[in-house]
């Protein structure tokens, strides 16, 4: 009998982990400013969830994470209307689990779902600066990372060392990190204690694998990519006028990596 | 209630094979070929479209039915 307790087991264990969820002890929610334009930028901010335990955290896009939740429960779906699909779009895409070694990044692109891994090799130079957020005594970090500089705020009174996107690796929760041109900040505006097992954390779990070199600056390319119009679009001249402005918006494109590593 | 769901799915694939979509910033593109494809997708297309056209995601959306 007792094997047959030992097999389920094993097995429950196998499903949990080929579902992609995560165990939830504490929940960061984060707002992100960012201009993703080089020139004439608007302006825009999203709202992220980062889901916490002892050993890995999971970030999200807010929308996402609900638009998520709902798909679990099969209370939206690929054929929603687009009204109620709008509600739960985003400009970031990439759903992201960070452990102190690796990062392994989700996202999909236009039709397909993909997955890399990065190596968690993040470098912090630590400054004798503190401020306070809230109510965290918060100090300053430094790191060159993805082509930008940045600094963040971290508070030992929180000790997990996770935070926003892929930053982590400091002695405690990220609050505040953000770039020295200001195109990306992110700032943490609620932490909770939660306790449930987040099954919709990544829906995709057998996504393609792709080499991160290979995936580099999708978004750019997937603007200009002449497939996309023809698919939806008949008037060849509205195309011709649509992949004009494409052009100039790919090459005015500001993502927050402007580098692989 | 089946009826109720036939009407309904009749009705949605009528506004959706061929409509003007009105950006968030107010450019109008006639989107004409969607027969074939999920909402998911046309969502996405829409996306991009109001991406190329203002420079931003879209927040809601405007269908015109007549």
């Amino acid at each position: 009998m007792k094997i047959y307790y030992s097999l389920f087991f094993f097995f429950f264990i196998i499903l949990i982990k080929s579902q992609g969820g995560i165990n939830v002890v504490y929940e960061a929610d984060y707002k992100l400013v960012y201009k993703n334009q080089i020139q004439n930028a608007i302006t825009q901010d999203a709202a992220f969830v980062l889901l916490i335990n002892e050993k890995e955290s999971y970030y999200k896009n807010m929308n996402q994470y609900v638009g998520d939740s709902m798909r679990l429960e099969k209370k939206l779906h690929e054929n929603s209307p687009i009204d109620e699909q709008m509600k739960y779009i985003s400009d970031f895409p990439e759903n992201i689990g960070t452990t102190t070694g690796k990062i392994y990044v989700t996202f999909k692109t236009s039709n397909e779902y993909f997955k890399y891994e990065e190596t968690n090799n993040i470098n912090w130079q630590l400054v004798n600066e503190f401020k306070t957020i809230g109510k965290y005594k918060c100090q300053k970090a430094i790191t060159k990372k993805y082509g930008r500089t940045w600094v963040a705020y971290f508070t030992k009174e929180i000790p997990f060392p996770f935070g926003p996107y892929k930053f982590s690796k400091l002695p405690g929760l990220i609050l505040e990190v953000f770039d020295d041109k200001d195109d990306y900040h992110f700032t943490m505006y609620n932490f909770r204690k939660r306790k449930y097992y987040c099954s919709s954390a990544n829906l995709h779990p057998n996504a393609k694998a792709v080499k991160k070199e290979k995936i580099f600056d999708y978004q750019r390319k997937e603007l200009t990519d002449p497939t996309l119009y023809n698919k939806f679009i008949e008037d060849p001249e509205e195309r011709r006028s649509l992949l004009k402005k494409a052009g100039n918006r790919a090459k005015n494109y500001n993502p927050i990596e402007l580098s692989i590593y | 209630m089946k009826k109720t769901l036939l009407v309904g799915a009749l009705f949605i694939t009528s506004i959706v094979s061929a409509f003007p979509f009105r950006t968030s910033c107010g450019t109008v593109v006639n989107v004409t070929q969607t027969e074939g494809y999920t909402m998911e997708q046309i969502t996405n297309f829409l996306q991009f479209v109001n991406y190329n056209e203002c420079g931003t995601k879209p927040k809601g959306i405007t269908i015109y039915i007549h």
